[in-house]
């Protein structure tokens, strides 16, 4: 049903380095939002990545390969859990460093710039095979979209989280 | 056709269930809906990549329909199944929305597949009872481990 990746080579290594660098990061990092938040945010990152990935990557697009083969190993599994800590330490930032205003224009250009960086580290260890007409190039619009919608979302999960613990204050 | 049918039954679900009062809390609603689609998304790969259980159709109508479907209305259908069953106190009652909304999901994919957004073998059909029965438990299930959650941070009754 899932396939096992044909060799345990680079991109294997890279996803379970990756893994291993940035979960530690969110548990030693100071816990800034309540745990729902956190949650939602990191479910946020794992549904939207998946939900691209799902559209351009298999047929009838078939815009590029994920991991060894065209089909969904056990490595693409693992893969998906590498977006939600990014798009946390995304939200994280920009709440520790107060972003406001035309700061987050350039926050938001800056994060795609940096994800675009983390892509070419995936794709020079083959975890991204792009030999059917995507190029890396094509992702920088999707991520601002991504990341502005993620920034949308955190901003109104705090609003509903502030107006929902006013609320039963008044109550 | 399979684009203008699954569109408009969308959107009217969308507005009816915006306007309507609900129970359930803006976070669960939304954990609900990024859990769903998500699962779901596992399922397609693994029923139409790995398995070919299902073929998708070439067109590009047919392709923003199945991800209308599977993004927005089961999603909201679930999310307004759990919303219902949270408020009623009837047991009975309570099942019988989770066979509804089921059987309207099963329903869904048989249009689906009749409008040709995807085709599935002969004798596969079985899959789309498995996959909403099994979206639907999840949705529970994970609207129950976030509701405590959110009744330790936020009080919620």
């Amino acid at each position: 049903m899932i396939e096992m990746p044909q060799k345990f080579d680079s991109n294997e290594w890279f996803i379970l380095g990756s893994l291993l660098l940035f979960y530690p990061i969110i548990f030693i990092l100071a816990k800034r939002f309540p745990l729902s938040i956190t949650l939602l945010v990191l479910a946020f990152g794992l549904c939207f990545s998946k939900l691209l990935d799902d559209i351009l990557a298999p047929p009838p697009l078939d815009l590029y390969d994920i991991n060894d083969t065209p089909k969904y190993d056990l490595a693409d599994i693992f893969m998906w859990f590498l977006y939600p800590p990014f798009g946390y330490l995304y939200v994280y930032f920009y709440d520790k460093w107060r972003i406001r205003r035309v700061f987050t224009f350039l926050y938001i250009m800056a994060c795609s710039f940096v994800s675009i960086g983390y892509e070419f580290l995936c794709l020079k260890s083959n975890l991204f095979i792009y030999e059917k007409g995507w190029k890396i190039i094509y992702s920088y619009p999707c991520y601002l979209a991504l990341l502005s919608l993620h920034l949308m979302f955190f901003n109104y999960l705090k609003y509903q989280y502030d107006k929902t613990k006013l609320e039963k204050k008044a109550s | 056709m399979a684009f203008l049918v699954f569109s408009t039954l969308t959107m009217i679900f969308l507005i009816y269930f915006t306007l309507t009062p609900k129970h359930l809390h803006f976070f669960e609603m939304a954990m609900i809906w990024l859990l769903v689609v998500f699962l779901h998304e596992n399922y397609s790969t693994i029923v139409m990549l790995n398995l070919g259980w299902i073929k998708h159709a070439e067109g590009a109508f047919e392709l923003v329909s199945f991800f209308i479907m599977f993004v927005l209305l089961f999603p909201a259908l679930i999310i307004w199944c759990i919303d219902r069953v949270s408020i009623v106190r009837s047991a009975a009652v309570k099942l019988l929305i989770v066979i509804l909304v089921n059987g309207l999901m099963i329903g869904l994919e048989y249009l689906a597949q009749y409008l040709g957004v995807y085709e599935p073998k002969q004798g596969y059909q079985w899959w789309y009872a498995a996959e909403a029965l099994s979206l639907t438990g999840f949705a529970f299930l994970v609207d129950y481990g976030f509701r405590i959650v959110l009744r330790k941070e936020v009080r919620l009754t």
